[in-house]
């Protein structure tokens, strides 16, 4: 299990780089595909997302609109905007930097960055 | 007998009769309650029934799904502390507040001890104790404190003792009947004080009009700090409902 001071750490890159990949996407949504991606390794608790992402849309890294789903109910459905994927380019810049130091300490591969 | 079985029996049929609406709109009391605004709590509660939703589909019960849902949103107050702390604005409200309440609490003390040197003062004058015993008195007042709280915070029940004392701020309700019981108190004791100043006054100044104007102009100036510190603190009351975004 990741421990709680990085899953607060990665909680920025994992959103940024989700709605990137999705182009919109919920709150539910995101955090299942989180469990999916970790296998389950990185836990956040249900509500701990909506603070994180509320940041994001006060940064302007994401927007929010409220749509009708399928289920006929309202979601709130966030997208990045181009200041969010400029954080994003910047944050994973910085992230492969660590991953890149630890790989060649562990003699594992390096990817470029 | 009878009667009592009958209740249980109609308590365990309303349980039983799992109500969604009501459930969901019970929780959404509360979070709006600890301070969560209502567009937030939308945005909750659209998180709750997806994850409903999920969980049906694999089989449990409405009611089940529900109590699941919520649990894995996590407790109404850890919620909210999450989200006021995601709002530096709010973080702020809250650090006010907090410092209107200790000034509140400080200016309630001031009166305490201004009220208890007096009835010392009287004790010693009826007995026929002076100048040495009034220091005493002002010392004892005030230093009497200071190994209580020394004593507290050595055994630990200091933390315990401010959280009993800071629960009446959690609810507006309980804040505004806490603040006016204090202001009263306050402008009570300021007032006897007031009053017994005013009998030592020599009879040439103690004409009933200026009397009246001093009287109630002291106590309204002694008002204006409590007061306006009450207001601050019912404005920001943390975990109050907020404006909706």
């Amino acid at each position: 299990m990741i421990s709680k001071d990085l899953v607060a750490a990665s909680s920025r890159p994992l959103i940024l780089s989700i709605l990137d990949e999705e182009g919109e996407s919920y709150g539910y949504a995101i955090l299942q595909k989180v469990r999916e991606l970790s296998k389950e390794e990185i836990n956040w608790t249900d509500g701990m997302l909506y603070p994180v992402l509320h940041r994001l849309e006060r940064e302007e890294l994401i927007t929010a609109a409220w749509k009708e789903a399928q289920t006929g109910r309202e979601r709130k459905y966030y997208r990045l905007t181009q200041a969010g994927r400029n954080a994003l380019k910047e944050e994973r810049q910085q992230w492969l930097t660590v991953h890149n130091s630890l790989a060649r300490l562990w003699r594992l591969k390096t990817v470029s960055i | 007998m009878a009667d009592g079985s009958q209740l249980i029996g109609t308590i365990m049929e309303t349980q039983n009769r799992f109500d969604l609406n009501r459930a969901c709109l019970r929780w959404r009391q509360d979070l709006v309650q600890q301070g969560i605004t209502p567009a937030e709590a939308n945005e909750l509660e659209s998180h709750l029934h997806d994850a409903m939703a999920d969980l049906q589909s694999r089989g449990l019960s409405q009611e089940e799904a529900f109590w699941i849902a919520r649990h894995r949103l996590g407790p109404v107050f850890d919620l909210a502390d999450q989200f006021a702390k995601a709002n530096p604005a709010r973080v702020w409200q809250d650090r006010i507040f907090w410092g209107a309440a200790l000034t509140l609490v400080w200016l309630a003390w001031m009166q305490i001890v201004g009220l208890s040197i007096a009835l010392l003062r009287t004790f010693g004058d009826s007995v026929g104790l002076h100048g040495g015993w009034n220091y005493l008195a002002v010392q004892i007042v005030t230093l009497l404190p200071l190994p209580v709280v020394a004593v507290l915070l050595a055994r630990g029940t200091l933390s315990k003792i401010c959280a009993v004392l800071t629960r009446p701020f959690f609810t507006p309700r309980r804040l505004a009947t806490v603040s006016v019981v204090l202001v009263a108190g306050m402008l009570g004791v300021q007032s006897l004080m007031l009053y017994q100043i005013r009998s030592y006054l020599p009879a040439h100044l103690t004409g009933q009009v200026t009397a009246a104007i001093n009287f109630f102009g002291s106590l309204l100036a002694s008002a204006v700090w409590p007061v306006t510190l009450v207001l601050v603190m019912l404005r920001l009351a943390p975990r109050q409902k907020q404006p909706a975004a």
